[in-house]
């Protein structure tokens, strides 16, 4: 064990009761086709680098979606994920994980979105059908989601109105404008999803 | 690649690392949330564990230089997530690491509206 940092050790010595429980953590979900920005949505906002991991395929996720398209049976093996980290007062960490927003990587989404608090569904206006399946899944799986639409150059060239339709979103689904390079907007497309996610919650402890 | 897969096989070898984990793609602690840190208990790892020794010694010395998820670990290791979490399920059985989340503490606390307030009123403070 030649390579421990005892200056930067974390968890309590064995046997002594944990003096500072590690943070809790919380995770969103931005899916985006490729090439819309996700990266650098994470990056503008990341205490970290953001890293890149490999979801490979699971046995379970093999046949079992939901809709009932075949869809691509044909897998590949494992597809990058980006990810980065944020660290909130109140002992919270904020994880980012980017996914294509394509069906056929939606055996990532099954996973992903297990515990998550909701996603951000990043939005090239040129490029919509890449985010048709995120969009349809997460419908389908009850996430709370947001429909964020990356304005490269500061441009929007179609109004949230004209994006809700074509994305076929529903009424109290929020459909902003964000810019992906800029950590305020990506904060406030961070906190519109929360709070969508807050009503939603709330609206199923009132109906529960 | 690995076409023909059959549909309810467990141990499908779809990536070659999972010959790490001796081919099993399923964790044996339950599904460990990817954004779970992994913390070392200060117990010692059980000597010899056939081939994975390295890695597992991998996982430990970067979880305890570092706090660090699942996700983390798999990134900086550079394996799959999936092979990640058999690994560190096993370490967790041992009682070598604790993850700081289940997979069902994840679920409950995702619509907890008191943690989303902090969440909130976190990023909004950043």
């Amino acid at each position: 064990m030649a390579s421990l940092r005892s200056d930067n050790m974390v968890a309590p010595p064995s046997g002594t009761a944990a003096s500072t429980a590690p943070p809790t953590t919380v995770k969103i979900v931005i899916a985006g086709g490729f090439a819309v920005g996700k990266t650098t949505f994470v990056s503008s906002i990341s205490d970290i680098t953001p890293l890149t991991t490999e979801a490979a395929m699971t046995s379970k996720s093999i046949g079992v979606d939901n809709a009932g398209q075949v869809s691509d049976r044909k897998m590949t093996t494992t597809v990058a994920m980006d990810f980065g980290r944020i660290a909130l007062p109140g002992n919270l960490w904020l994880y980012l994980f980017g996914t294509p927003g394509q069906d056929r990587f939606s055996f990532m989404w099954d996973d992903l979105i297990v515990g998550s608090i909701g996603a951000v569904v990043l939005v090239d206006t040129s490029r919509f059908d890449d985010c048709f399946g995120a969009v349809d899944y997460f419908e389908q799986h009850r996430l709370p989601f947001i429909v964020a639409v990356n304005c490269f150059d500061g441009k929007a060239f179609h109004d949230t109105q004209e994006i809700r339709q074509a994305l076929n979103v529903p009424g109290d689904t929020p459909v902003v404008y964000t810019d992906a390079r800029s950590r305020e907007a990506t904060k406030q497309t961070l906190l519109t999803l929360v709070r969508h996610s807050m009503k939603r919650a709330s609206e199923a402890s009132v109906a529960t | 690649m690995s076409e023909g897969i059959e549909e309810d096989f467990e141990e499908s070898r779809l990536v070659r690392p999972y010959a790490l984990t001796g081919g099993r793609t399923r964790p044996s602690e339950g599904d460990l949330p990817l954004e779970a840190l992994v913390y070392p208990t200060g117990d010692a790892p059980s000597k010899a564990v056939r081939g994975v020794a390295i890695e597992r010694h991998k996982i430990l010395d970067l979880c305890t230089s570092e706090l660090l998820s699942v996700a983390e670990i798999s990134a900086k290791l550079s394996l799959p997530i999936g092979v990640i979490r058999v690994l560190v399920s096993d370490l967790i059985g041992e009682g070598v690491v604790k993850a700081s989340a289940t997979r069902a503490q994840t679920i409950a606390s995702s619509t907890d509206i008191r943690l989303l307030e902090s969440v909130l009123n976190g990023i909004a403070s950043l």
